[in-house]
């Protein structure tokens, strides 16, 4: 490819070809190439100017060069165009178009004839004011059907058809931002892959999600979502389809049941045979979401459009008034041309959705305006401490044994059981084991998962448990010896341990340790720094344990050897109480107190069924989001309320000015219209600076 | 009758009678429709051509805004 080097300074490089010599998909492609080679961070193909931008090392320019050396502009493949590049260009064409043919009405066609079609067009406003009038409903077209028809009854066509035009063109504007967001929303929500198990003849395999191909068989277990559209081969669960159906009772599916990517398996385990590598119905899920969490509306955003509704007898009692005081109609039209209600109706969910594309965008996936705005308004906020205050990865520091068990047998079988269920502490188990080297076969039977407590399965024949100390003693019933006690509470002090027991005898204990998250102490701070008043953890741990980790980072309550249950009747006393109420968290225990909290918040590596849950979940694997997000909606209210003034004041002065016939009513159109563009296009941009 | 023809109104109309017959010919000629593609053609190239250099402006702006703000670190 030829190309011309045009800038290099401090690891940023632009190259630029001829302009259009590439074609949309080409330029994709290209950039798909770049991004691709490990040495660039970003990469930048503009079609237009021609200019490729690459952000990489200094040392690498070379490297960046020897791609472009070697990649042939005629070669190059066609990408599809993103949803979002074509709504892009759609906008684009439609204003052009709207220009264009209204410099050519203007210039070209006559008075008389112009004045039948601004009168035609003005017929479909004017119908659409006599239908909300019929329907005894006081809405904004009344008042656009008012002054348009006002304007032309007194032979003022020019007013109509600017009044006209602009609506127009708001109207291309609301409909491009509404889609333009949502699109861009959907796509940073879709870009969500994770690792799968694949069934090959040797057994499981994790394998990174690209890896799978059509055909494949993927087995699924409780709390993960099902990655691919396929049939069931093998294995019986119930499946939670609510993202697709809606539906919030979960399905039992056996073989031959077809089951769709993006829905949660809540319980069992199930092989699926791999149908459809496109994530289709995956995307259609979030979109779904997204649509929905549209209706979930932000609480701000149905009172804007309350008070837009609302304002409308006003503006026609003043324009009554005005015109009865003063007997010039042209003041009282000022009054009619500025409507406060449709910046408000735009610009309020318009900050919505902008502000869910940043929290995307800083690892936030936000189902809902109205969590945003829940999340602003909340005084307290409850940790569950494993996965979220303490370290992410949590590690094995002792394997103690008991009977005739080795170490290394204890900690495989340990492992070659946690492996299948996305905990943090399960995670932790499986990396010590790789550590040590010990592999395992997969010898044991289905497993089961209980919720909170741990796994059963049947291991070379002989009832293995996996999990705590409440689980494995009392529910199991696994007997312990006063010596076996006291060597446990020695070797766990201060830290958590879980228990293996096979055969109904005790074979060992893994002891946890899981130091607390090196940002935890600051970001609690900051927290309650941005208005949080109470800040509580919740932890299966022991006493001891629970308390040293409070005292650390400074918290105001916490409660130790917590079940499930308990999680949400603690919220759920918080929450009478009055507070306002967030709650992190990122097992499948902690759902249900997920569920009960005002808003909720899933840890990026917590499980799916978590994720799915809450109301947020973030992506990046640290407690920062946590912050971020609190900023993110104080932000967005400050922005909506700041607007809300902006919108009254400057609304408020053009009428005044219009009643004392300093500015005509097109005038006063053209400002109003234009504000409201204005503060719609602001409400689209970030709440955040980029370096906090 | 000859009051009628001699009318310089109908004179007027027969004129625009005739000047329209002969302008909507013209819409339809090939040269009209040749004469229109090139200019529209060109109009679009211009187009073309505009944003090209509008954006190369913008790049380069942004490439000297880049350097600056690095050097002042």
């Amino acid at each position: 490819m030829k190309y011309e080097k045009v800038f290099e300074h401090r690891g940023r490089l632009r190259v630029r070809v001829r302009p259009y010599a590439l074609t949309k998909g080409q330029a994709i492609t290209l950039k798909k190439i770049l991004t691709k080679a490990p040495f660039v961070e970003s990469a930048e193909v503009n079609r237009t100017s021609g200019s490729i931008l690459c952000r990489c090392h200094e040392d690498d320019y070379g490297k960046v060069y020897k791609i472009l050396d070697t990649v042939k502009i005629s070669s190059l493949k066609e990408s599809e165009l993103t949803p979002l590049m074509l709504a892009d260009e759609r906008f684009k064409a439609n204003i052009e178009g709207k220009l264009v043919k209204r410099a050519f009405t203007k210039l070209f066609i006559p008075m008389p004839v112009r004045q039948v079609f601004i009168a035609l067009r003005a017929m479909k406003f004017i119908a659409k004011g006599i239908d909300s009038l019929l329907s005894f409903e006081a809405r904004v077209e009344m008042l656009d059907a008012a002054s348009i028809g006002i304007s032309l009854a007194r032979g003022n066509t020019n007013t109509a058809s600017s009044v006209m035009f602009l609506l127009s063109l708001s109207e291309l504007l609301e409909d491009y931002t509404k889609e333009r967001t949502k699109l861009a929303l959907s796509e940073q929500l879709s870009l969500n892959i994770s690792r799968v198990w694949l069934l090959t003849d040797d057994g499981e395999v994790n394998v990174p999600f690209d890896d799978i191909k059509q055909g494949d068989k993927v087995k699924v277990y409780a709390g993960n979502i099902i990655p691919f559209d396929g049939e069931l081969d093998s294995g019986e669960g119930m499946v939670n389809q609510s993202t697709m159906t809606g539906e919030s009772e979960p399905v039992h599916k056996t073989a031959g049941d077809t089951v769709f990517a993006g829905t949660t398996l809540e319980e069992g385990s199930i092989v699926i045979n791999v149908r459809s590598l496109s994530s289709d119905s995956r995307l259609a899920s979030i979109i779904e979401l997204i649509n929905e969490s549209e209706s979930s509306k932000a609480g701000t955003q149905s009172r804007a459009e309350r008070i837009a509704d609302a304002i409308v007898p006003y503006s026609f009692l003043g324009f009554g008034l005005i015109y009865g005081i003063t007997g010039n109609i042209t003041k009282a039209l000022s009054v009619l041309m500025v409507d406060f209600s449709c910046a408000l109706k735009l610009s309020t969910p318009i900050s919505i959705i902008s502000a869910m594309r940043e929290a995307a965008a800083l690892g936030a996936t936000v189902k809902g305006g109205k969590y945003l705005e829940a999340f602003a308004d909340a005084d307290t906020i409850v940790f569950d401490k494993t996965g979220t205050l303490t370290n992410a990865c949590p590690k094995v520091t002792d394997v103690v044994t008991f009977g005739d068990y080795e170490k290394a047998y204890v900690l495989s079988t340990a492992a070659c059981l946690e492996e299948h269920f996305p905990h943090s502490v399960a995670a932790a188990v499986v990396r010590k084991a790789e550590e040590e080297g010990l592999t395992h076969a997969e010898e044991h039977a289905e497993v089961n998962y209980i919720v909170a407590h741990g796994i059963v399965t049947h291991y070379y024949g002989k009832r293995t448990v996996i999990g705590s100390a409440h689980f494995v003693f009392e529910d199991e019933g696994v007997s312990l010896s006063d010596e076996n006690k006291k060597i446990i509470e020695e070797k766990s002090i201060g830290s958590s341990a879980i228990f293996l027991s096979i055969g109904g005898e005790l074979a060992g204990m893994i002891v946890i340790d899981d130091p607390v998250r090196e940002e935890a102490a600051g970001i609690i701070s900051e927290l309650r720094h941005l208005g949080f008043k109470r800040i509580c953890m919740l932890t299966g741990d022991a006493e001891p344990a629970a308390e040293r980790v409070s005292d650390a980072l400074g918290l105001d309550m916490y409660q130790s050897q917590v079940m499930p249950e308990h999680k949400s009747e603690y919220v759920a006393a918080l929450k009478s109480n009055g507070h306002k109420v967030v709650m992190v968290g990122d097992g499948i225990n902690d759902t249900p107190a997920l569920a009960e909290a005002n808003v909720s918040v899933a840890m990026s590596d917590g499980s799916d069924i978590a994720r799915e849950v809450a109301d947020i979940a973030l992506t990046g694997d640290s407690l920062s989001g946590i912050v971020q997000l609190r900023r993110l909606s104080l932000a967005l209210m400050g922005r909506i309320r700041s607007n809300y003034s902006f919108i009254a004041g400057f609304n408020s002065l053009l009428i005044v000015l219009g009643t004392m016939g300093v500015i005509q009513p097109s005038l006063s159109a053209l400002l109003h219209n234009g504000s409201t563009m204005l503060i719609s296009a602001n409400s689209m941009g970030r709440l955040l600076k980029k370096n906090k | 009758m000859t009051n009628f023809i001699k009318n310089e109104k109908t004179c007027f109309f027969a004129l625009g009678a005739a000047a329209a017959t002969v302008g909507v010919k013209f819409l339809k000629s090939k040269t009209f429709h040749n004469g229109c593609v090139k200019t529209v053609a060109k109009g679009m190239k211009i187009r073309d051509e505009a944003a090209a250099e509008l954006t190369k402006i913008k790049e380069d702006a942004q490439d000297i805004r880049f350097e600056e703000k690095s050097d002042e670190e």
